[in-house]
């Protein structure tokens, strides 16, 4: 019974793993695409922090669930 | 004994550790799976293509942020350790920090060094997803 929760566990991990690097993509195709509309080669200053903030908030959220994990 | 319940055609019962071993053998196809996906690149996932170096700073700090998120995760499953998060997050603090001299570099115009950066990032990237994918298969392989 161990063995599949264990199992269970690793599956939805990749599962999330997998939705979450894909929705993390499409974030920046999609401001490709805008820019690509709007025939700029180039991000704006505020499309630069939305990029940078991904990276933001998941440094927050290892950071969250480093500090729930610690004994 | 095993090999013989685990045979569709000729099993006689079904137990709990044999569905643990059909999921997990799931897991691992599910991981390889990903790996292959993630090598192709963005066109298989349906993503835009980088058109220029610009794109693929954008690119870097997105990937980043899934190996962030890919630690979390890994770290709430008990795959990893919390040593071992932290370790990942200094690593991943130091790639941020080069990612951010790549992107200073490139809206100043200084596109070799830019280039550099981004070559130094992206190692070191691909080896933090490969430690942590290895992690996971570890796990799955129990």
């Amino acid at each position: 019974m161990g063995e599949v929760l264990t199992a269970v566990t690793i599956v939805n991990a990749l599962l999330t793993l997998i939705a979450n690097a894909a929705s993390q993509g499409k974030v920046i195709s999609d401001l490709i695409q805008k820019a690509q509309g709007e025939n700029r080669d180039v991000f704006t200053d505020a499309e630069w922090q939305q990029i940078i903030s991904l990276d933001d908030v998941a440094r927050a959220n290892l950071e969250a669930q480093i500090l729930a994990k610690k004994p | 004994m095993r090999r013989d319940r685990m045979n569709f055609g000729r099993r006689e019962n079904l137990d709990f550790a044999d569905l643990g071993y059909w999921i997990l053998a799931l897991a691992v196809a599910a991981l390889l799976g990903f790996a292959l996906v993630s090598l192709h690149g963005c066109q298989n996932l349906g993503l835009q293509s980088p058109r220029g170096l610009g794109d693929s700073i954008a690119y870097g700090y997105s990937t980043l942020a899934a190996v962030r998120n890919t630690a979390a995760t890994e770290l709430k499953a008990d795959v990893i350790t919390v040593a071992e998060a932290q370790d990942v997050q200094k690593q991943a603090d130091q790639v941020r920090a080069v990612l951010d001299a790549a992107k200073t570099a490139y809206t100043a115009g200084d596109v070799t060094t830019a280039q550099g950066k981004l070559a130094v990032a992206t190692s070191a990237l691909t080896a933090l997803q490969t430690y942590l994918q290895n992690k996971m298969k570890g796990a799955g392989n129990g």
